[in-house]
């Protein structure tokens, strides 16, 4: 197992195009904070929810990013032909492919975390600078949290559908287009079905539930949205193992 | 030593291996032939698990590829040298399947060296010629120092020494006692490397033998003869019941009839003889004669300047004679 993990570090780490995405999801956040907090209007009337809000609000772009980073991780491996190198080291795949996916998703929520504390406190001494008052309630808290989820979730998802497309710009070009295309169709056909609030029912929507500031004002609420993206990541996962298990390579 | 019974593999109506079963001794250099399309990577790949089977068993001393815990000590295989991602160094790319199975860095620096690539490990593969990918996969393939090696046409893209090198590893390997199946299209360097042949078309086993015996039994043998009284001794071994077939004014090939008794016949005659060699066919002439049913994708032969009898020539070539 630890052998595994070393191994797919060592994969995830050593190619240039995830530092490259990684800078970006890193790079964007903190530009647009650092303006949006240098530049506005009133920072004496700005809170540390409202901070939770900009901060996360950029970063949904870096989770998709991380998404990215998932999806290529795995889809790479099948365009460049290394999964029977990986697969021939490692004959059990199922082993090889969860480990893969937990070394994603672990340095993905690391990232997450370690970008998400450098923008909130780059913007939080920016701010402070400006004489705001920045106290940060619970709800402010759990919603920086839940960014990191998505992002872990983000990450899952398109490792998920890298397992059953195992082409990196399909799985990609599904990724970015299941929110926007996708979600957007199923809601439409949801409202002409009759369902009122077709939000729940979209995973990826409901999903950014868990960045929401304001609990009360939740529907869905943070745990479904959490819960309901990654159970579709989960099965989208097991699926795609089993479904690797019995291809060829 | 690898045990093959019974393997199948189909892709949708085309059955790619035939219930293919043979043995790989440990201590011999075994070559796995046929033509392309034969079905000799597909073969592999299901060996170790990586194309599903539809039937059989491939066993590594006795157990399956995926029953194997840390393979890498066990089968070192190399079935394409672009499995490697360009974006990484080679160096990068080893310790990456070195980990996997416990195996440390110093490992891979010894290996590196090994396969001449210590210059350029920390060199991204994208910018790697075929011949140095070839060697990083054969680096991979000797991480675990395996008791069991998999090549398929390792020699592609190497110059004259790299095929030289890779020749004397694979014999090195068997003569340790390991246990050696390769693949390749360069018959000749299968000739001087192989002990023993698996030999198959359109998925089928043909035949599995030794070298020696392969090319005794399929290569075509012959007598060259040369003299000065070529006609006269050409007309009494067609009486004889040669076949004999004129190569220039002075010189015939004669199939069907040994050396000495083409001697013993010219000293009957008084015919002076310039040259008496009994030649064989090669390994590739063997190998072409048993797959030339088999073969999937054959070009037009282009056309080939012959030689002309003169007019006046008792002794028209006789058909099917080897030219």
């Amino acid at each position: 197992m630890i052998d595994l993990v070393k191994s797919e570090w060592i994969k995830l780490h050593t190619v240039r195009v995830n530092y490259v995405l990684a800078i970006i999801a890193a790079a964007f956040p903190l530009v647009v904070v650092i303006l949006v907090t240098a530049l506005s209007r009133y920072p004496e009337e700005r809170t540390g929810n409202d901070l939770v809000g900009i901060v996360n609000g950029t970063m949904v772009l870096s989770a998709l990013l991380l998404g990215v980073v998932g999806a290529l991780n795995l889809t790479s491996e099948y365009s460049h032909g290394t999964i029977r190198t990986t697969f021939a080291a490692v004959p059990q795949r199922a082993n090889a492919l969860l480990v893969k996916a937990l070394v994603a998703v672990v340095a993905t929520m690391t990232f997450a975390a370690l970008t998400l504390l450098a923008t909130y406190g780059i913007g939080s001494l920016i701010l402070s600078g400006r004489n705001a008052n920045l106290s940060l309630d619970g709800n402010g808290r759990t919603a920086l949290m839940g960014l990191v989820i998505l992002c872990a979730l983000l990450s899952l998802l398109g490792y998920g559908l890298g397992l059953l497309i195992r082409n990196s710009a399909a799985t990609v070009a599904v990724l970015v287009l299941w929110p926007l295309l996708l979600e957007t169709i199923a809601s439409v056909v949801l409202r002409a079905a009759g369902v009122d609030n077709p939000l729940p029912w979209l995973p990826y929507q409901s999903a950014f539930a868990m960045l929401n500031t304001d609990a009360a004002n939740g529907d869905p609420s943070r745990l479904h949205g959490g819960l309901y993206l990654g159970s579709v990541a989960l099965a989208l996962i097991v699926f795609g193992i089993i479904v690797n298990e019995r291809r060829d390579a | 030593m690898i045990e093959i019974q019974g393997l199948t593999k189909r892709f949708g109506r085309t059955l790619a291996v035939d219930s293919l079963s043979f043995q790989v001794h440990p201590g011999r250099v075994t070559g796995f032939l046929g033509p392309n399309g034969s079905g000799k990577s597909t073969s592999m790949r299901c060996m170790l698990a990586l194309d599903r089977a539809d039937a059989g068993t491939a066993l590594f001393d006795g157990k399956p590829y995926t029953s194997i815990h840390r393979p890498l000590f066990q089968v070192g295989a190399l079935l394409d040298a672009g499995y490697v991602h360009p974006g990484r160094s080679a160096r990068n790319h080893l310790r990456s399947v070195a980990a996997s199975n416990g195996i440390g860095s110093k490992r891979v620096d010894e290996v590196l060296a090994l396969v001449g690539l210590t210059e350029v490990a920390k060199r991204r593969v994208g910018g790697y010629s075929l011949g140095m990918r070839q060697r990083l996969g054969l680096a991979a393939v000797l991480l675990g120092d395996p008791h069991t090696v998999i090549l398929d046409e390792p020699a592609n893209g190497l110059d004259p020494e790299g095929i030289r090198w890779i020749r004397d590893v694979l014999v090195h390997l068997a003569s340790q006692g390991k246990t050696v199946l390769v693949s390749s299209h360069l018959l000749s360097e299968m000739a001087q490397m192989a002990d023993d042949l698996v030999v198959i078309g359109m998925g089928r086993l043909i035949e599995t033998s030794s070298v020696e015996n392969f090319v005794n039994k399929h290569a075509r043998q012959w007598v060259r003869v040369r003299s000065p009284q070529i006609d006269g001794l050409a007309q009494q071994l067609r009486i004889d019941g040669a076949m004999v077939t004129v190569v220039d004014p002075t010189a015939i090939e004669v199939t069907g009839v040994p050396a000495a008794t083409i001697g013993e016949m010219a000293a009957r005659h008084g015919a002076i003889l310039h040259e008496l060699s009994p030649l064989q066919g090669s390994l590739e002439d063997a190998f072409l004669e048993v797959t030339a049913s088999t073969q999937e994708y054959r070009a037009q032969n282009p056309p080939v300047p012959t030689y002309t009898l003169p007019p006046n020539s008792p002794l028209p070539p006789p058909q099917g004679a080897p030219r």
